[in-house]
């Protein structure tokens, strides 16, 4: 287990996203996205514009040419000069001063109100978001009152009743924007209380305000940052509107809404008063309303359909894919390209990602396949062995950063030297893929109808009544009898194996030649399992399918596969039909597959298995990949690297001790000890 | 009511000691659906079991069968409607997750998810400090050695106390989780769907790994999971759930060599063995045990047996009335066809059933 110290990409689960290489600690999306945000020029300008702001109005004092308050009788209304760089108003004050000393009581007295919100929204928010049930309904209920008040109206009263008490009207109408505060706070906690470490804490007996501080409040931290600025820009907004009624600001001195007030009573004989001010305002309102929304951007949105998004399709540089497969080695698997019985091929696929320092690292390397018409051939292996990978490079849906190199062929026609344009056209209507966690495929904010009627309008077009008809169709198809009612029904509703159905549905609805399933039903209980195994075999049946289904369940090979292909580090380890694969591996990484089945274990004897871990592909070694954990390796296993070889007429192995490995099967099943 | 400590033969077999550790009786966990007329899930219908010290219950079924609630509901962390949950000699029937130091010594618990269930922005050390100061308010040097010992424990090296969640492997991450469930040593750990979501080789190790640490520490399991083979091989007895109740109970061996319920027999069929040649015999078997798919099944009876919609062997009387806990050989068993007087057409052909040699009715 010396392996346990290992960068973030290569200790990947089942399914789950990528974490960035090389980052030492997680700070989630919310990070990552300032961090992008931040090379945006509007971003930059806005961000900049907003720093200049602060800036000089901090520093008025000492950057205005004048005194704000000084008045120049002689020069009123005076347009822009030598002396008064932007002209002075009807007292014959300075423009460029007044502007200077005008911001930043507006933008510190728009500071009050945010802190008002945050001490009343984020304690209450998270306690009644914790503990829920009375306090929760209680507090939401004010809070619905809250929403109701028309602020505007209070704080006029208020200002009325405190004689114009700045202070006491910003807190006032921070009591009332608390709201919003509170019901992001709370949802977010919510969200987080029932998170599984959180029921762990819970269980161990951690206190309730521990549990808080420390579990869910680094949760809630990014929205509530997002809140807060969009907060702080409509008080900004908010204020200015007061300090132009006259309220909240000392009339004597200047304010951005008491230059306007001003400006506006000359708007006929001197419109330019208004032209500075009202820029200054507008780029400011403008600056800080952009980077609200900016941030909000950054929040997690609704996820779509992953079929209906495909991501940039990058080219592996001929660097790259050089060296990694050795050279004159054509694996026998690879078939004619015109063949119509053998619609795909897959030859010699090298698929690599984008390393931290700028080069490139292989994770599947020189895979070779060919799957037949009305066949099923199965990828097995660990995770981190590559089947993922290599299922998702022959429908061109690399993530981010991957690149596929050799050759892909469907009906005799290379798919890597595509476009992302023509790829996503026969995605859909020649190769389509079933993903692991079938929730996840489908958008949780449309119905199965109009996700499904989408695709079928996509690949046959057709009037609605038609595109209707053809969605039921295809959900009778994958086994749903009550099509109509179905239909309707939206993602949440559905249990796990009636959203698998229906994404095996929409994965048929352009009549693919080729179905790739990424671990289909490793989500599923095993009665489910079994309905969907049956539910595509049979499809496969009436239509002729050729299947590629990834799993690490050699219990579901036996039941659907007909040729198998196992996977260790990247490699096609084994390939055979699975009749004989699974009755005779000939590889010790099959062997020991197999022997991690409990199937016929017996209670207290531990599982015979492979121990250790499966190698990152930085660690590959130039020999044997799986010699570290093979039972049988011997020296010659590590003098360099190990070809496939054939051991039968349709079997492939990479492994030089076949033979030994056979002969221990033997004894085995002869019951003498080896 | 099921209860599995009735089962005089079980008890015989198996000498549960005197006072059991855990004992369950008559669990009842409904949940409230919005809407003020909609009646509430029966997440868990009367469940009765005990559970003995250095002893492992599994507990199997499908998704929404009530094994996850019936281990939450242990845990303090969903509502108990009804009936009793004793542990260790004290009732914890009320005490919710949270206000539980005195039960968090002796209730642990590792969940499925090997992702959700560690904070990622907290170090794996922090992870497994916080049972221990929580427990016992111990000091910092203390729980760096005991933190040690732990990961050690669970083969993991020294350093990984000061990494992240996000640096390590499925299978790793469950061994951190299985480490912080073992820091204030439990006399019981709730494993619910521990192994479900890792590959086989992880799973045969983290499996491996359990087996081992309850051979050290003696440490009984409540083992939840939805794979009737794996659970049967790591379990002593097995409870099958379905819709919230126990449709059959016994030995672990006897349930896998030869289930009984025909839930039961729907769930191993289910299970695809790795031999091409049985699996296809196996496969027409699951063709037999079953009427219809889960897709195509009608509701089932608000009283009546639960399995009715799916069963091949349902009968009128399936439909309204409730099966009790027939004694079957070594096991009990919630099936009309097990119960002598209950006016199933096929009751009396308890042995044929379970040799698979029952003809399916016509209903
Ligand atoms: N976006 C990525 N960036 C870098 N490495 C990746 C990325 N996606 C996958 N990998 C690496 O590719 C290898 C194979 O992964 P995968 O195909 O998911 O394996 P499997 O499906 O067999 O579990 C792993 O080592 C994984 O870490
Ligand atoms: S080549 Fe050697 S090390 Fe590799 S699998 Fe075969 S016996 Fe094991
Ligand atoms: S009680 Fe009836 S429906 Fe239920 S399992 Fe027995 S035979 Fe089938
Ligand atoms: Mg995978």
């Amino acid at each position: 287990m010396t392996t346990a110290t290992v960068p973030a990409h290569g200790t990947q689960g089942v399914g789950e996203p990528l974490a960035q290489p090389g980052r030492p600690r997680p700070r989630g999306s919310f990070a990552t996205a300032i961090r992008d945000a931040l090379h945006r020029p509007a971003i930059l300008i806005a961000l900049g514009w907003v720093v200049l702001v602060v800036v000089s109005s901090v520093l008025a004092g000492v950057l205005a040419p004048h005194d704000p308050l000084a008045q120049d009788l002689d020069n009123r209304l005076a347009g822009p000069s030598a002396t008064y760089w932007l002209g002075t108003d009807e007292l014959g004050r300075d423009l460029l001063s007044r502007i200077l000393h005008g911001g930043g009581v507006l933008l510190l007295a728009a500071l009050i109100p945010v802190v008002v919100a945050y001490l009343l929204g984020v304690p209450i928010g998270m306690f009644v978001g914790y503990v829920g049930g009375r306090a929760d309904a209680l507090a939401d209920f004010v809070v619905n009152v809250l929403f109701a008040i028309p602020a505007l109206v209070v704080v006029l009263a208020v200002s009325v009743v405190t004689d114009n008490n700045l202070p006491f009207m910003t807190v006032v109408f921070g009591v009332i924007v608390s709201g919003g505060i509170f019901r992001l706070v709370r949802a977010s906690t919510q969200a987080s209380r029932d998170l599984l470490y959180v029921d762990a804490a819970r269980v161990s007996g951690v206190s309730r305000w521990t549990i808080l501080l420390r579990h869910i409040l680094p949760n809630v931290l990014g929205p509530l940052i997002v809140q807060g600025f969009l907060l702080y820009s409509g008080a900004f907004l908010f204020l200015t509107s007061l300090s132009f009624l006259g309220l909240g600001f000392d009339p004597q001195q200047p304010s951005w809404g008491q230059l306007v007030f001003d400006a506006s009573a000359h708007l006929d004989d001197d419109p330019w008063l208004m032209v500075p001010i009202g820029l200054v305002l507008i780029a400011t309102v403008a600056a800080l309303n952009y980077l609200g929304n900016s941030l909000l951007a950054t929040l997690p949105t609704a996820r779509r359909a992953r079929l209906l998004t495909p991501p940039r399709r990058p080219v592996l540089p001929p660097e790259a894919a050089a060296g990694t497969v050795p050279e004159g080695r054509r694996t026998p698997a690879a078939a004619e390209p015109a063949d119509t019985d053998v619609p795909l091929v897959v030859e010699d696929l090298v698929v690599s990602f984008r390393t931290p320092e700028g080069g490139w690292q292989p994770v599947v390397d020189g895979v070779s396949f060919a799957v037949h018409r009305g066949e099923t051939l199965c990828l097995v292996g660990e995770s981190g062995c590559g089947k993922t990978m290599t299922a998702l490079a022959t429908l061109g849906l690399l993530p981010e950063g991957g690149a596929a190199a050799g050759s892909v062929r469907l009906a005799g026609r290379e798919l890597l030297d595509l476009s992302e344009r023509e790829m996503a056209q026969v995605r859909g209507s020649q190769i389509a893929l079933i993903s692991q966690e079938p929730m996840g495929a489908l958008d949780p904010c449309f119905s199965v109808r109009s996700q499904l009627g989408d695709v079928v309008k996509l690949h046959r077009g057709g009037s609605r009544a038609e595109v209707r008809r053809r969605v039921h169709e295809l959900l009778r198809l994958v086994g749903i009898p009550n099509a109509e009612s179905v239909a309707k029904s939206f993602p949440h509703q559905l249990s796990g194996g009636m959203a698998q159905r229906v994404c095996i549905a929409l994965a048929l609805a352009g009549e693919p030649s080729v179905l790739v399933a990424d671990e289909p039903t490793t989500a599923l209980d095993p009665t489910i399992q079994a309905e969907i195994l049956d539910l595509l075999r049979s499809l496969q049946e009436t239509l002729g399918l050729a299947l590629v289904l990834v799993t690490h369940d050699l219990g579901v090979v036996a039941d659907i596969g007909d040729v198998a292909a196992v996977m260790y580090a990247g490699q096609v380890v084994e390939l055979a039909p699975v009749d004989e694969l699974l009755a005779a591996p000939r590889h010790p990484y099959s062997q020991g597959l197999l022997d991690a089945m409990p199937e016929d274990a017996v209670r207290g004897v531990p599982l015979p298995t492979v121990a250790g871990m499966v190698p990152l592909p930085k660690d590959w070694p130039g020999w044997c990949r799986f010699a570290a954990r093979c039972p049988l390796a011997v020296d010659a296993c590590r003098e360099g690297p190990v070809p496939l070889l054939a051991v039968q007429a349709d079997r492939t192995s990479r492994c030089i001790r076949t033979d030994e490995l056979a002969r221990s099967q033997e004894l085995a099943t002869t019951g003498v000890t080896p | 009511m099921s209860s599995a400590q009735s089962s005089a033969p079980s008890t015989a077999r198996h000498a549960v000691p005197e006072t059991p550790l855990l004992t369950v009786t008559d669990l009842r966990v409904d949940y409230k659906l919005p809407g003020w007329r909609t009646p509430p899930v029966k997440a868990v219908d009367g469940v009765s079991f005990t559970l003995a010290e250095h002893e492992t219950l599994g507990l199997v079924g499908e998704s929404g069968s009530g094994k996850s609630t019936i281990g939450r509901a242990l845990l303090g962390l969903a509502p108990i409607s009804g009936g009793q949950v004793v542990l260790n000699g004290h009732d914890i029937t009320e005490a919710k997750a949270g206000d539980r130091k005195h039960v968090a010594s002796d209730l642990q618990v590792v969940f499925q998810d090997p992702y959700g269930s560690l904070n990622p922005s907290r170090t794996v050390g922090k992870t497994l400090a916080e049972p221990l100061e929580a427990a016992a308010g111990v000091d910092t040097r203390t729980a760096l050695e005991e933190i040690r010992s732990l990961l050690a424990k669970v083969r993991l090296p020294e350093d990984a106390a000061d990494r992240y969640p996000n640096a390590f492997s499925g299978g790793q991450r469950q061994r951190i989780a299985i480490a912080r469930a073992l820091a204030i040593n439990p006399k019981l750990i709730v494993c619910d769907e521990a192994i479900s979501a890792l590959d086989v080789v992880t799973q045969a190790q983290v499996l491996n790994l359990l087996g081992e640490l309850q051979r050290e520490t003696g440490v009984a399991f409540l083992f939840i999971a939805h794979n009737l083979p794996v659970v049967s091989y790591f379990s002593d007895r097995v409870l099958v759930l379905y819709r919230g109740r126990i449709m059959e109970s016994g030995p672990a061996a006897t349930i896998h060599a030869r289930p009984a319920h025909p839930y039961s027999q729907a769930l191993r069929a289910a299970v695809p063995v790795p031999n091409a040649v049985e699996q296809r015999v196996l496969r027409r078997q699951r063709q037999e045990v079953v009427r219809v798919t889960t897709a195509q099944a009608k509701p089932a009876p608000e009283e009546g047996c639960p399995f009715a919609p799916r069963c091949p062997h349902v009968a009128d009387v399936c439909w309204t009335k409730r099966p009790i806990d027939a004694p079957f050989e070594d096991r009990t068993v919630a099936c009309h066809v097990f119960d002598a007087a209950s006016g199933h057409p096929q009751a009396g052909g308890a042995a044929a059933l379970t040799a698979g040699e029952l003809a399916p009715t016509a209903g």
